[in-house]
C-alpha cells in the first residue's frame, strides 16, 4: 500500500511538472499574440485593428489579451517570459532599463525601411522628431537604437461639462442671473456689466475668463439634479484629492510653459544637459545643473530656473487653494474613479483631465446623459498678483493697475522660430499656444525573445497606415497615434461625426506647440531624486502638494513651498550626483 | 513484474514505522538462509534485502513529500536572499546595463536618510510601526487573549471577530477600513452629516493619515497572535490558578504575576517578532492612501515600489540590507535581555 501511495505521489508531481511546463508553449503557426493595458483607451481599438489585420493577412491569427495589471507584470514578461507575447502595449514602462539589458527587440530596421503599408519610411512618418527620438536609447558605445513605438500622443487640459454650462447660461438669463451680472463678480474682465453675456458652450480662453466661469458657477448655486433641490450643489471643480491630485499638473505644466517658453521643459527635464535640438546631451549627463530647481531664477529666454513653475503653482493656488468653496466637498478622499463619477454625473463643472477621460467615463456619461468637452488650458494674459503671489487681483479691482507681479504668457515671436499659426489672440496680444503631451510613457514593445517578432513588426507597420491610425482614433474617442496622419478626418473618413470631445482634441493638437516631460536623463531615471515615481516627475521627489495646499493654504504659499523645496534639493544634490558618476 | 507485498511484509513494515520491534519470526523461519538471503516463500522471514526494500520505499516517499517545500525554500528564501545581498553591492550603469561592485548604494542611503526629509521620515515611520507593534498591538493582544481564555461572556464570538482580520486579505480589509471612514459614504461621514459638521480628511496625507494607518494596523494586528497566546495561556495548570484564587489573588494580579511569567517564552518570541514591524508594514499605508505620501512611507513600501524597476533594484536591496544590519543586533539584544526576566518554568 505504501509503495502504491509513493508511486501515485511521484506520478502526480511529475504530471504537475509537465502540465506547468506545457503552459503557454502551444501556439499555432503565424499566431500573433498581443497583450495590452486595459484602461482608459478601452478594448475595441485593438479588436478592430486585429480583425482588420487578419482580413488583410490570410493565414495570420491575432490574439489580443487585455490586462489591467500589466504595469506591474510587464517587467516579468520581458525578462522571464518573452515567448508569451509578441507585442506589448503598456504605459509607465521603464523600457530603457530593459533595452540596454537586451530584453527588447530592436526596431532599427523598421524605422529605417519603407513601410509597405504607407509607401514611406517608417521613421519619417512619425508625429515629430521629438516623438521619434523618444523611442531611441543608446547602447554601450553611444549608438542610438530604436526600441519602441510610442503608443499615443496625449492631450491634456481641463474637462468641462456642457450640460452644466447650459444650465449656467439659463441661470444668467434669469432674474437672479441678471442681477448677478450687474455686480463686480459678474463682469470681472470688463469695466461695465454685460447682461447679455453667456458662455454658449465656448470654453474660457484666458485665466481671468476661467475665474469668471468659476464665479458664475458658484453664484448660480445650481442643484445637481434640477428636480431635487437636496441633491447637492454643482461646484466649479472636482478632482481626486485622494490619490490622483497629480492631474492638476496638466494645466499647471501648460501655465509653466506658457510663462517660460516651450524650450524650458527640455532644459529642465534634461538638467540643462541639452543639445540645440532639445535632446539630451549624452556626453554631458554627469554634470546636471541644480539651478533647474531654483525658484528665484526665471527660465525665460536662454536662462535656467524654476521661477515660472512657481508662478504656475501660484496661478493654481489662487484659483483652487484660495477658493475652497469652488471645489466639491470631500475632495480629499475622492479616488480617481469617484472623481470621474462625480464629474460624469454633473456634480461639478470642470475637472483637470487628459484625453482618456471621455472614453473611460463612457458608460457613466451615457447613463447620466451628461455631455463633456475638453478645453485648452486658458492662457495667462496679464494676470496680476501681490508680491508674495498669495493675492490675485481681478481686472476690475482697484489694485489691478498697481500690482507688483504681472504674469504674462510668452508672446509669439516669429524671429524666435515660434510655430507660426499656433497662436491665440487675447486682448489684442498674440500668444504662443502650448499643450502638454500626456501619456508620453505609453509604449508598444516587442520582447527580444518574441516568437513572432517579425509579425509584430508588421502589425506596427500596419497601424501606421492612415485608415488604421484613424480607426484607432475613432475607437478611442479622439486619442491620437504618434504618426503623421490626418487625425482630424478620422470620423469623416468613415462617414461618422466626431464628438465635441474628439473635435477639441484635434483642435488643440493642430494649433498648439506640443511639449512633454519625458526624459532619459540618468539623474532622473537612476537616482533617488525621483522619489517614488515610476518613471519621471517634475515635482522633486515626486511629492505633490495640491491637497495639502487646498486644506491648509497658509502653510503652502508659493514662496514658502518652493523655498523649502529648493533647500531640500540643495541638501541632497551631491548625493544624487554621486549616484550617476 | 515486482511481487506485491504479502500480508506479513506489510505488518512488518508497519511495525517498523511505529518503532516497534519486529514480530518474532513465524514458525519455520529458523530455516532462513544463514547469509540472510531472500526468505523462502511462506511465513515472513526477516532478511537484509526485505529490510532495505522497505526502507528504500519509505525514504523515497519522504523524499518526494519533502522535495517540493525544500525546493521552494531554496528558491524563494535562500536564493532570493543571497541574490539580494549580492545585488546590494552592485552598481547599475544605465547606459551599458552592466553592474559593477560598489559600496555606493549604502553611501547613498546613509546620506539620504540623514539629509532628505522624505527618506528620513521613511525610517522614522518604520521605527514607529515597530514601536506600535511592540507596545500597543502586542500588549492589547495579550490582554485580550487572556480575557478570552477566561471564558468571559461572548468569548467564542469575540475570538472569531478578533481573528478574522488575520485571515481576510489585506486589500479587502484596507478597502473596508478606508471606505468606512471616507467622508462621503462612510460611517463617520454619515455621523458628521447628522451633526452638520465636516468630517476630517483621513487619508489625504498629514499627521491624521499617519495615525489612521496606525489605527488600521492595530485593528488587523489584534488577532494575529491570538492562537499562539491562547495556546500558551491554556497550558498554565489549572491547579496553579485555583490555588491562586483560593489565596485571594485578583484578576490583574493573576495576569501579571502568574500567567505572564508562566507564558514567558511564548511572549518573548512573539514580542521579538512584533519588532519586525520595521520591515513588515508595506501595503497598509499604500492601501490607505491610494498613493504614496511621505507621512506614511515605510522602508518596506519603498522597497516594494522600486524592486520592480531595473536600475533601482540594487539600490533598494542595499536599503534592505542596511536596515537588517541595523535592526538585527537590536533584536538579538532585546531577546537576550527578555530571556533574563523570568526563568523558564517546566510544567
Amino acid at each position: 500500500m505504501r509503495k502504491v501511495l509513493c508511486v501515485l505521489t511521484a506520478a502526480l508531481l511529475a504530471a504537475a511538472a509537465v502540465l506547468f511546463a506545457a503552459c503557454g508553449s502551444s501556439r499555432g503557426e503565424n499566431e500573433l499574440r498581443i497583450v495590452y493595458y486595459s484602461g482608459g483607451y478601452g478594448e475595441s481599438w485593438i479588436q478592430s485593428l486585429a480583425d482588420k489585420y487578419m482580413e488583410e493577412n490570410e493565414g495570420v491569427t491575432v490574439i489580443a489579451n487585455p490586462d489591467t495589471q500589466l504595469i506591474d507584470s510587464v517587467g516579468t514578461l520581458l525578462e522571464n517570459r518573452p515567448e508569451d507575447f509578441d507585442l506589448i502595449f503598456c504605459h509607465d514602462v521603464a523600457w530603457e532599463s530593459y533595452a540596454n539589458r537586451g530584453y527588447i527587440y530592436r526596431l532599427d530596421d523598421m524605422y529605417s525601411s519603407v513601410n509597405p503599408y504607407t509607401g514611406e519610411v517608417y521613421g519619417e512618418n512619425m508625429w515629430s522628431d521629438d516623438v521619434a527620438a523618444s523611442a531611441q536609447y543608446p547602447d554601450a558605445d553611444g549608438n542610438m537604437h530604436y526600441y519602441k513605438v510610442p503608443w499615443t500622443v496625449g492631450t491634456a487640459g481641463i474637462a468641462y461639462n456642457l450640460i452644466v454650462m447650459d444650465r449656467v447660461d439659463q441661470w444668467l438669463a434669469s432674474a437672479d442671473g441678471q442681477a448677478y451680472l450687474a455686480t463686480g463678480n459678474g463682469h470681472i474682465t470688463t469695466e461695465n456689466a454685460d447682461l447679455a453675456r453667456r458662455w454658449n458652450r465656448t470654453a474660457p480662453v484666458s485665466y481671468y475668463e476661467l475665474i469668471q466661469y468659476c464665479y458664475d458657477v458658484a453664484a448660480a448655486n445650481l442643484p445637481v439634479d434640477a428636480s431635487d433641490p437636496t441633491s447637492g450643489t454643482i461646484t466649479p471643480f472636482t478632482w481626486s484629492g485622494g490619490g490622483e491630485q497629480w492631474q492638476w499638473d496638466y494645466p499647471l505644466f501648460d501655465w509653466w510653459i506658457q510663462l517660460a517658453g516651450p524650450d524650458t521643459m527640455n532644459t529642465f527635464k534634461n538638467f540643462n544637459d541639452v543639445l540645440e535640438n532639445g535632446q539630451l546631451d549624452w556626453n554631458d549627463y554627469k554634470n546636471p545643473d541644480v539651478n533647474v530647481y531654483n525658484p528665484n531664477d526665471p527660465a525665460k529666454g536662454d536662462n535656467v530656473g524654476w521661477q515660472e513653475f512657481k508662478e504656475a503653482y501660484a496661478l493654481w493656488y489662487n484659483l483652487v487653494a484660495q477658493n475652497s468653496a469652488w471645489t466639491i466637498s470631500g475632495v480629499a478622499d475622492l479616488s480617481k474613479g469617484q472623481n470621474e463619477s462625480a464629474f460624469a454625473n454633473g456634480r461639478a463643472a470642470m475637472t483637470p483631465a487628459a484625453n482618456w477621460v471621455a472614453k473611460e467615463s463612457e458608460s457613466m456619461l451615457a447613463a447620466s446623459g451628461q455631455e463633456i468637452d475638453i478645453m485648452a488650458t486658458p492662457v495667462v494674459s496679464d494676470v496680476k498678483m501681490s508680491s508674495d503671489y498669495t493675492t490675485l487681483y481681478l481686472p476690475n479691482s482697484a489694485e489691478y493697475d498697481t500690482a507688483s507681479v504681472t504674469l504674462d504668457a510668452v508672446r509669439y515671436n516669429e524671429a524666435n522660430g515660434d510655430d507660426a499659426g499656433k497662436t491665440i489672440e487675447i486682448n489684442g496680444k498674440t500668444y504662443n499656444r502650448v499643450s502638454f503631451t500626456s501619456s508620453f510613457g505609453d509604449s508598444a514593445l516587442i520582447p527580444a525573445g518574441a516568437v513572432e517578432a517579425e509579425l509584430a513588426v508588421d502589425f506596427l507597420r500596419f497601424m501606421q497606415r492612415e485608415d488604421n491610425a484613424q480607426l484607432f482614433t475613432r475607437e478611442t474617442n479622439g486619442i491620437l497615434l504618434p504618426f503623421d496622419y490626418d487625425y482630424s478626418a478620422s470620423y469623416s473618413a468613415a462617414g461618422e461625426t466626431a464628438s465635441a470631445w474628439a473635435e477639441s482634441i484635434f483642435e488643440i493638437n493642430e494649433n498648439s506647440t506640443k511639449f512633454n516631460n519625458y526624459t532619459q536623463h540618468p539623474m532622473m531615471r537612476n537616482t533617488a531624486l525621483r522619489g517614488t515615481a515610476r518613471m519621471t516627475t517634475v515635482w522633486y521627489n515626486n511629492l505633490y502638494y495640491y491637497i495639502n495646499a487646498y486644506q491648509q493654504p497658509g502653510s503652502y504659499e508659493p514662496n514658502d513651498l518652493f523655498g523649502s523645496i529648493w533647500g531640500d534639493v540643495n541638501e541632497s544634490w551631491a548625493t544624487y550626483r554621486n549616484q550617476i558618476q | 513484474m515486482e511481487k506485491s507485498m504479502d500480508e506479513n511484509e506489510v505488518f512488518g513494515a508497519a511495525e517498523n514505522a511505529a518503532g516497534l520491534p519486529a514480530s518474532a519470526p513465524a514458525e519455520g523461519a529458523a530455516d532462513a538462509a544463514p547469509d540472510g538471503g531472500a526468505a523462502a516463500a511462506g511465513p515472513f522471514k526477516p532478511g537484509r534485502s526485505n529490510f532495505s526494500r522497505r526502507k528504500r520505499g519509505e525514504y523515497l516517499f519522504v523524499a518526494c513529500m519533502l522535495a517540493y517545500p525544500l525546493i521552494q525554500f531554496i528558491i524563494m528564501w535562500a536564493f532570493v536572499n543571497i541574490d539580494s545581498v549580492i545585488m546590494s553591492f552592485q552598481r547599475y550603469d544605465s547606459i551599458t546595463g552592466e553592474t559593477t561592485f560598489s559600496f555606493n548604494n549604502f553611501e547613498t542611503w546613509v546620506q539620504l536618510i540623514g539629509s532628505n526629509e522624505m527618506y528620513g521620515t521613511m525610517v522614522v515611520n518604520s521605527l514607529l510601526h515597530s514601536v506600535v507593534g511592540m507596545f500597543v498591538i502586542f500588549p492589547l493582544c495579550l490582554i485580550m487573549t487572556y480575557f478570552l481564555c477566561r471564558k468571559v461572556p461572548g468569548s467564542g464570538f469575540f475570538r472569531i471577530v478578533f481573528y478574522l482580520p488575520s485571515i481576510i486579505p489585506l486589500v479587502v480589509l484596507g478597502l473596508a477600513f478606508r471606505e468606512g471612514l471616507m467622508n462621503s459614504n462612510g460611517i463617520v461621514g454619515k455621523l458628521c452629516d447628522l451633526f452638520g459638521t465636516e468630517p476630517p480628511a483621513f487619508f489625504s496625507g498629514g499627521s491624521i493619515t499617519r495615525v489612521m494607518v496606525y489605527v488600521f494596523c492595530v485593528w488587523i494586528g489584534l488577532g494575529g497572535n491570538t492562537l499562539l497566546l491562547s495556546g500558551a495561556i491554556k497550558r498554565v495548570p489549572t491547579e496553579v490558578l485555583e490555588a491562586a484564587h483560593l489565596d485571594g489573588v485578583k484578576t490583574w494580579r493573576e495576569f501579571i504575576q502568574i500567567v505572564i511569567p508562566m507564558c514567558w517564552p511564548t511572549i518573548v518570541t512573539l514580542f521579538v517578532m512584533s519588532m519586525m514591524g520595521v520591515f513588515s508594514v508595506v501595503f497598509q499605508p499604500y492601501f490607505m492612501t491610494s498613493s504614496v505620501v511621505p507621512e506614511t512611507l515605510t522602508i518596506g513600501l519603498q522597497i516594494f515600489l522600486n524592486a520592480g524597476a531595473p536600475g533601482q533594484q540594487e539600490s533598494v536591496a542595499a536599503l534592505g540590507l542596511l536596515a537588517t544590519v541595523c535592526v538585527a543586533p537590536v533584536v538579538l539584544v532585546v531577546r537576550w535581555l527578555l530571556d533574563r526576566f523570568f526563568r523558564d518554568v517546566e510544567y
